[in-house]
């Protein structure tokens, strides 16, 4: 299913929500995207040639609102106290070409096309590579370490990747940085820290191939920012190494261009552009998923697809349900052995929605948490809507087969109304967390403006509240079966 | 191994840049794309290890010896360092998507010059040794990147053939993986680049039968013989990663066994690794020694 909507005066063709929800919507067309930035309350980012992408919310994406900005090749963007700093490149090369790339840095105190205060600072080059050399200076990543050093990582599929540090003032080469090789034959690289080990992501396979690219993510990971980086299996990144952070998924191909953003403890996303996404015309398209860390290594989470799920509670493991009257069913108890042994097996009937809503109330139903029995009251249905948050749509939840709808309540409590209406109390972001259990958040609270989300109460209650990542109570998985 | 969008859009935005941005002293103005000019190293007043880097020459990468030289070992990480490789052959192809399984079967056992992938190990040609091989031309125009004679170009309709005379050379790398790109810059003074099929063999020698899994990685493809048995084909176009991909359980035989290796590449860096793991797939193999014949 796909649907049509509008953007202004332009009509563009959606993702359909029932399909999936592992690209952006609107018109998020791009290669080989920055890292994405937040200034003002909207999101950047820009691709190969300069030209910008910007979102509201970060679910919804488009050109409106950007300047295209004077960059070559794959820029990058960090934020440096209350100034973003862009590393990009260019190339004199090509395929079959030369390899003299070179590495400029910028400033601005804003993105905001609009501010007075938008004006990028003259260009500094800090590295460099020949004609011919083992090296093609382009593809710049920055990374700022937790101890306030800042390096860039750049390189391409010719030849090594290299680090240097620059310095954090000015953009500039540090003092006496020398380029160090820390892999070979990547692109897009960028350097990321977590748990006390930098990691080091690159794309391998075939870019801009259209559905035929190959383009990958892989890392590997060092105790220190010059390396050297060895992947799960124990190769060096020198050596061509690489761990696996996201290649394709059905309907998409081509994973490359990584960068993260932290949106909290626990929440950690990876902005990349597929190479080919089928629903839009195969066209390269931005996309932004969650990142996952698993045994020690990052990989892309799962924005969650439209469907029926269990919300099982990551605190004791039961099941959220509507209050409604237990009911009971026939069967089984063949423990012992009673009814014989010989009698031929039989299918046990699964309660029906249709069983029990008749007794179920028609106003608004209270939630709780208890054993999960895939009972038609403890199964929820999960609809993307055409808005949301940093990438992941807002869903409404449903009880499935109903219009019953999870909402959130003035005093920062649940209930379920009868209908969804669309309001805000009943959107929901649906954020997967760096240990593969979820967040679920309202996007409002009737009388507040706190930032909230579903929270176990107890092992049988649920309510609203602040989100911490070490507080198994805020954690939640979506289970399907 | 390639990309071509990017880059190609850089391309064009690089003159706007050269224009926009303030250059650093930190290296010297770069030539403009499509000249070749290997002085710009000397004269740099940047650091040692970046001069260092960009010195391609043939002998940062090879040590050429003899064919009596001394038995080689695996280096620490089992990788086989000594490998007799003839100057590359024309293919030229201007992109690497042609790699199919079947045009890699095709291509990489494709006989140019007799014996060229003759199981028997006491014809082995030697270091200095000359063939006449008849390619497919350098297509015309080429990309002019480095001065060279354009291996990328696109295909004309029917591609004419030259004869090349091309000797065989025994080297020892001085890497853990065998940088073909730069055999064939180094060799040619950048007159071969792109558009090459690389042949190369060497001797494996054992004290004992072992069974074994050949591990290699190449860029782009490539094709694996071990004593005349094709034991592992690397399809596509693919970087070079160690151990990107290993044989079924092969066995070296008590003396010399003979691996021979066949690699492809359109546009783009060339490479090549091997080395040999224990059955288990995880343990690798360094009770051997190597040589060139």
């Amino acid at each position: 299913m796909k649907k049509i909507f509008q953007m202004g005066l332009v009509a563009l063709v959606s993702v359909s929500m029932s399909e999936t929800v592992m690209a952006q919507i609107g018109a998020p067309f791009i290669h080989d995207p920055a890292t994405i930035m937040e200034c003002d309350g909207k999101y950047y980012t820009w691709g190969t040639g300069g030209s910008p992408l910007v979102s509201s919310d970060g679910w919804v994406w488009s050109g409106e609102g950007g300047a295209r900005i004077q960059v070559g090749a794959a820029p990058d963007m960090i934020k440096i106290g209350d100034r973003y700093l862009c590393a990009h490149s260019s190339t004199g090369g090509g395929l079959g070409g030369g390899h003299a790339g070179t590495i400029r840095t910028m400033w601005n105190k804003t993105l905001d096309p609009q501010s007075p205060d938008y004006k990028w600072t003259e260009q500094i080059q800090v590295a460099e590579s020949l004609v011919d050399e083992d090296c093609d200076a382009i593809d710049a990543g920055l990374i700022m370490t937790s101890d306030g050093r800042l390096f860039v990582t750049y390189g391409t599929y010719f030849g090594f990747i290299r680090i240097v540090e620059l310095n954090p003032e000015t953009g500039d080469r540090a003092e006496g940085a020398v380029d160090v090789n820390i892999a070979v034959d990547c692109e897009a690289t960028t350097m990321i820290e977590h748990d006390g080990w930098f990691y080091l992501l690159g794309t391998h396979g075939t870019c801009c191939d259209g559905v035929n690219s190959t383009y990958n993510i892989v890392c590997g990971r060092s105790k220190s920012p010059t390396g050297p980086f060895i992947d799960n299996v124990g190769r060096d990144m020198v050596e061509g190494g690489g761990k696996m952070v996201l290649g394709c998924r059905d309907g998409y191909t081509g994973a490359g261009h990584f960068g993260r953003y932290i949106i909290a403890p626990g929440v950690e996303k990876m902005s990349f552009h597929w190479e080919a996404d089928y629903y839009q015309s195969g066209r390269s398209t931005l996309a932004i998923l969650p990142i996952v860390w698993r045994n020690g290594w990052p990989e892309a989470g799962y924005n969650i697809k439209n469907g029926v799920y269990e919300i099982e509670s990551e605190r004791r493991g039961y099941a959220l349900e509507i209050a409604t009257e237990y009911v009971r069913l026939g069967g089984g108890r063949g423990m012992f052995g009673g009814g014989g042994n010989n009698q031929p097996n039989t299918v046990v009937a699964f309660q029906k929605l249709e069983d029990v809503i008749g007794n179920w109330p028609t106003g608004n139903i209270d939630v709780r948490v208890i054993d999960y029995q895939f009972r038609p009251n403890q199964k929820w249905e999960f609809v993307a809507m055409d808005e949301g948050t940093l990438g992941s749509p807002y869903y409404k939840i449903v009880i499935a087969g109903t219009n019953r709808a999870l909402a959130a309540t003035a005093g920062k409590e649940l209930t379920t109304v009868p209908e969804f209406t669309g309001a805000p109390e009943q959107l929901w972001s649906v954020d997967q967390l760096t240990d593969g259990t979820y967040r679920i958040c309202p996007k409002a609270v009737p009388g507040t403006d706190e930032k909230v989300c579903l929270i176990s109460v107890g092992d049988s209650n649920a309510s609203l509240g602040t989100f911490d990542f070490e507080d198994v109570n805020c954690k939640w998985n979506l289970r399907q079966y | 191994m390639n990309r071509n969008f990017k880059t190609i859009l850089a391309v064009g935005m690089t003159a706007v840049l050269v224009a926009c941005g303030s250059s650093k002293s930190a290296a010297e103005p770069q030539p403009a794309s499509g000249s070749a000019d290997d002085s710009q190293v000397a004269g740099e007043s940047i650091d040692p290890q970046r001069v260092a880097n960009r010195n391609v020459a043939f002998d940062q990468y090879f040590v050429e010896i003899k064919p009596d030289a001394a038995p080689a070992k695996p280096d620490d990480k089992g990788f086989i360092r000594r490998w007799t490789i003839i100057e590359p052959i024309n293919k030229p192809n201007s992109g690497n998507t042609v790699f199919t399984d079947s045009y890699i079967q095709t291509e990489l056992t494709k006989e140019y010059f007799p014996g060229q992938f003759s199981a028997d190990i006491n014809s082995l040609p030697k270091a200095g040794d000359q063939v006449i091989v008849e390619s497919e031309a350098p297509r015309a125009g080429g990309r002019g990147g480095f001065g060279g004679r354009g291996a990328a170009q696109a295909a004309p309709a029917a591609p004419a053939t030259i004869k090349d005379t091309l000797t065989w050379h025994s080297v020892d790398s001085k890497l853990f993986n065998i940088k073909l790109i730069r055999f064939a810059t180094g060799l040619t003074n950048g007159q071969k680049r792109y558009g090459l099929i690389f042949n190369a063999f060497t001797v494996i020698n054992c004290e004992q039968d072992m069974v074994v899994r050949l591990a290699a990685g190449s860029n782009a493809s490539s094709i694996w013989w071990v004593n005349g048995e094709k034991v592992l084909t690397l399809q596509a176009d693919r970087r070079m990663v160690a151990d990107d991909g290993m044989s079924k359980r092969v066995t070296l035989k008590k003396g010399k066994n003979l691996v021979r290796a066949a690699v492809i590449n359109g546009p783009g860096m060339s490479d090549m690794c091997m080395r040999f793991y224990e059955e288990d797939g995880t343990t690798v193999v360094k009770n051997i020694t190597i040589t060139n014949k």
